[in-house]
């Protein structure tokens, strides 16, 4: 990981400081996470609310960003409706869904690029964006990767990236975009054309061309997905460490759950153009709120149920759902990981073993169980368990179980 | 967020509601406005003229040459769509001697104008020309008086030399068609038993009626615009009749009410073509599949098609052009290069370059426009701007005479009551009305070929720039410039070879003793005399013959992909 090293190397060195007018400052030499040192709080925020503050340099170029009651239209779809969330200063957030969900939509709002019929948004507490009116996105300070790269063709490596750093001399952009380019380990290719590039090294001038002029957020539309999976793995860490020590903004829209917990402190789950829940990885996973962002976050065994004494009955045994009405129909959702063997008792299921799959850590059994349209999947320690054909009984840890509401 | 700061934000918000694509949204409001104006003022003028002049036109003028030009597009519409469809069926279909020269032979009568073609022909097939010299020499005859042949000042006459050389539109977006997606029907066809004439006539030819339509539009369009052909050729078309009707009887409401008579034909066809594009997105969107394998013909059949193929080429190019040649030739050896034809041709280039600039700066605002502002609004007024290629340049002519006069007066006035200068005419009858005139006719060439450019950038680098903090109008300067220069430098050379070969706007609205290339072939052909009208006609054609370079070249991997 050639990257990694150097961005290490780059960081003991000590902090040489760009006067980038316009745009706020960071220190690219601070050490890994210590933009992050302290908590970021709103005292921290860097307010270009006085014009002199725009010339000052600050400790951070990370800004804070505002996204109230956000709506979007086209025609007579509503893409992205009445979206409220908080992005704090130097925090990372995915925004995650399915295509369509809205996700990329109120990205290209929030740069600027389509205007929006309700709400504001607001960058490091300025307003930039009203339903009246707003700030053209070459004035808003927000850095944009795009899953194509999006790289000028007809512009070397070093040139694509010294592109977004007006106001300074031809010198000194070129030390700039050569810093920014031996961050992420290309240094050396600056003078290639970007179709002589690999994939991942496309990506990687395209995050270096994005954070160059330090934008105040950065806005990452599915930067990954264009990706093999070896190299996703490597870019992904790459560009991990590059944010976390520019300790810049940045929103990442991807429709894998994958990236959005690797990258993300937090998680914004989107469906039909709303905000269906918002927290930490852990959260969405444990306790997701709907049906739909616990199949985003996990496989599961998806039984019908329907409610009976404040229970869910199946056809692979009740389980408790305290607010299901009797006769209502729901979803029972087991994780494959939750099922165990036990021995064969009253209360217990049963079912007969009639696949294993040896998937390396572990195993994935099919059990056909009786009154279930498709075998549940079970994952278990590779080698433990009964043989295939056996018939065994299994009971589910009930915190690997949700109930919801059949839709 | 305290309110103050969104108080104080708010003025700012209110000014930058449109960006910076304000600017170009107003230039392409502007431009095609611009091109627009000739069109409301033929409706003005026509709206004012005189009853009793309309009906002498209605009486004397309007039945013959309504007649005389439906009739001609009539004939030439069938003549194109026979040849041109024919042709391309045959380079694509069969394999044959000589099929890979024809296949971008058959476009070079694109570089002949029809005024040139009809001009050259006159020459040749005058009874002392050399065809029916050649004949009588042939038969034993010894004056020309006892051979009659059909006049090729005659409506067949000008069917068969307008169709000879506009083909070409219909070939080429037939064999376009042929070569991209109708093969793998074509192959079912086959392999369900059909023969090659079922192939052709149930499955080619209906497949290929959208682009057959569309090229011979084009087609018919250019031979509404012909003005030379029709009357060096005696066919008294409505073209002619607006020209001579402004031209003899000065009577501008009569030739504008003309005009709009005209402009209904032009409406027709231009829905027509809509239409038909419409059907070849929808075609193409429904299969693209390897381009056939020509079937290898032998014997007669190759010796049919060859014969069928190269005759087009000779009677729209060879023959015309080797006759030029030859006149040319004679006439240097005989007077040189004269000194007048020198400044001609130094007229012609330079109120082509400027045209040119004009159309290619024109084409650059209105085709970025409808990209930054990718709505009705934007695309609106890229078509409106684009409309011009269909008006007939008499129409162009006719409907700016009016405007700029005025504008002159307006100016004139102005500048003599504040300042007593009298500025004259600034526009009218000046290269500037000339290169206005180009740039109205000419535009669709640039701001379709930039259009046609800007859509392979991905929208991405726009936004790449746009947050990486250009504006919009830096963002074409930076990213979309360098990256369509090769559309740009096409379109510049089709408009430029296009102003060049222009004649029927030229004539109207040029200077005084101001000639280009092809007045000077006109005003010749006109009064019978022959000095350097075939030197001037060879320059057009060899000028002409870049384009048609530029479009062998961009369909030639589709031709060697033809080829195995």
């Amino acid at each position: 990981m050639s990257a990694l090293t150097r961005i290490k190397s780059a960081a003991t060195e000590d902090g040489y400081a760009f006067v980038a007018p316009k745009r706020a400052e960071w220190q690219m030499g601070t050490p890994l996470g210590a933009a992050r040192s302290s908590p970021p709080g709103m005292d921290q925020v860097y307010r270009p609310d006085s014009r002199t503050a725009e010339r000052e340099p600050s400790p951070s170029a990370a800004l804070s960003l505002d996204v109230e009651g956000v709506s979007r239209r086209y025609g007579g779809l509503t893409a992205v409706d009445d979206v409220s969330f908080t992005v704090a200063a130097g925090e990372i957030v995915a925004l995650v869904g399915h295509s369509g969900s809205g996700k990329s939509t109120l990205l290209r709002v929030i740069a600027g690029l389509d205007p929006l019929d309700t709400g504001r948004i607001a960058i490091g507490g300025r307003t930039v964006a009203t339903p009246e009116g707003s700030v053209p996105p070459e004035k808003r300070g927000v850095g944009m990767m795009f899953q194509d790269y999006a790289l000028f063709p007809h512009l070397t490596v070093l040139r694509n990236v010294t592109f977004g750093l007006r106001g300074l001399s031809g010198g000194e952009a070129r030390a700039v975009a050569l810093k920014a380019l031996e961050r992420v380990g290309l240094a050396e290719r600056a003078e290639a054309y970007p179709h002589m590039l690999s994939g991942g090294e496309q990506q990687r001038v395209a995050l270096a061309r994005a954070l160059a002029p330090r934008p105040g957020v950065l806005l990452m539309d599915e930067p990954f997905s264009n990706l093999d999976r070896r190299t996703r793995l490597v870019v992904r860490e790459d560009t991990f460490a590059v944010l976390r020590e520019s300790g810049t903004t940045a929103i990442l829209v991807t429709h894998d759950q994958d990236d959005a917990m690797r990258m993300a402190e937090r998680i914004l789950m989107m469906q039909g153009g709303r905000v269906v829940q918002s927290g930490s990885a852990e959260a969405l996973c444990r306790q997701p709120k709907t049906l739909q962002v616990a199949r985003f976050f996990a496989e599961w065994n998806e039984l019908p149920a329907v409610g009976l004494k404040g229970k869910a009955a199946t056809a692979a045994g009740d389980f408790p759902a305290p607010g299901l009405r009797d006769g209502q129909t729901a979803v029972v959702c087991i994780r494959p990981s939750g099922i165990h063997f036990v021995p064969a008792a009253k209360g217990a299921t049963g079912g007969r073993i009639v696949s294993r799959h040896f998937l390396g850590e572990t195993e994935m059994l099919h059990v056909v169980v009786q009154g279930l349209a498709h075998p549940l999947r079970v994952v278990a320690p590779p080698g433990a368990g009964p043989a295939t054909g056996s018939t065994i009984a299994f009971a589910a840890d009930p915190a690997d179980v949700l109930v919801f509401p059949a839709d | 967020m305290s309110t103050g700061a969104l108080a104080s934000t708010e003025p700012r918000l209110a000014r930058q509601r449109c960006g910076g694509a304000c600017i170009w949204i107003a230039g392409a409001a502007v431009t095609a406005l611009l091109v627009l104006v000739p069109i409301l003022s033929l409706a003005t003028l026509a709206a004012g003229g005189s009853g009793d002049a309309w009906q002498h036109l209605v009486a004397n003028v309007l039945p013959v040459a309504t007649l005389n030009t439906a009739l001609l597009l009539l004939g030439v519409g069938v003549l194109t769509i026979a040849i041109g469809a024919g042709a391309a069926w045959l380079v694509t279909a069969y394999q044959f001697p000589g099929r890979r020269v024809l296949d971008w032979a058959l476009l070079l009568p694109l570089a002949v104008p029809t005024y040139i073609v009809a001009y050259a022909y006159l020459d040749l097939l005058h009874p002392i020309g050399p065809v029916q010299t050649l004949i009588r020499d042939i038969l034993g005859i010894a004056s020309p008086r006892d051979l009659r042949l059909p006049d090729i000042r005659s409506l067949p006459g000008a069917v068969l030399l307008l169709g000879f050389v506009l083909y070409p539109y219909v070939y080429l977006s037939t064999r376009a068609l042929f070569l991209m997606q109708a093969s793998g029907m074509i192959d079912a066809a086959r392999t369900l038993g059909a023969g090659q004439g079922r192939v052709f006539f149930h499955v080619a030819l209906p497949l290929a009626r959208p682009a057959i339509v569309v090229g011979a539009s084009l087609a018919l369009m250019e031979t509404l615009n012909d003005v030379g052909a029709s009357e060096f050729l005696g066919v008294r078309t409505l073209t002619l009749s607006i020209y001579s009707t402004w031209i003899n009887q000065t009577n501008l409401a009569g030739a504008a009410q003309l005009a709009l008579v005209m402009l209904c034909l032009v409406v027709v066809l231009i829905a027509v073509e809509r239409a038909a594009r419409r059907g070849q997105r929808f075609g193409t969107t429904a299969q693209r599949t390897a381009a056939p394998a020509p079937r290898r013909l032998r014997g007669l059949a190759a010796a049919g098609a060859l014969a069928a193929t190269l005759v087009p080429v000779l009677i729209g190019f060879v023959f015309p052009a080797l006759h030029l040649v030859n006149q040319a030739w004679i006439r240097l050896e005989f007077a040189g290069f004269s000194p007048r034809l020198v400044g001609e041709a130094w007229n012609t280039v330079s109120v082509s370059a400027i045209a040119t600039a004009l159309v290619v700066v024109a084409g650059v605002v209105v085709a970025y426009a409808a990209r930054v502002r990718d709505d009705r609004l934007g695309r609106g007024l890229l078509r409106a701007a684009s409309l011009g290629y269909a008006l007939p340049g008499t129409v162009v002519a006719l409907g700016l005479l009016a405007p700029l006069a005025g504008l002159d007066n307006l100016v004139d006035g102005a500048m003599r009551q504040s300042f007593g200068i009298s500025t004259g005419l600034l526009l009218s009858g000046t290269v500037a009305a000339l290169a206005y005139a180009y740039a109205v006719r000419f535009l669709a060439i640039s701001a379709g070929g930039v259009d046609a450019g800007l859509a392979k950038v991905p929208r991405r680098l726009d936004y790449s720039a746009r947050t990486l903090g250009e504006t919009v109008s830096g963002a074409f300067r930076r990213v979309h410039l360098p990256l369509i220069r090769p559309a740009l430098g096409a379109a510049a050379i089709l408009a430029f070879v296009d102003c060049m070969k222009e004649l029927p706007a030229t004539l109207l609205l040029r200077p005084l003793n101001f000639e280009t290339l092809a007045t000077h072939l006109y005003g010749e052909a006109a009064r019978g005399t022959y000095e350097d009208g075939a030197i001037a006609a060879l320059l057009i054609v060899l000028v002409g013959l870049l384009p048609v370079v530029l479009l062998a070249r961009i369909s030639r991997p589709a031709v060697s992909m033809a080829a195995p």
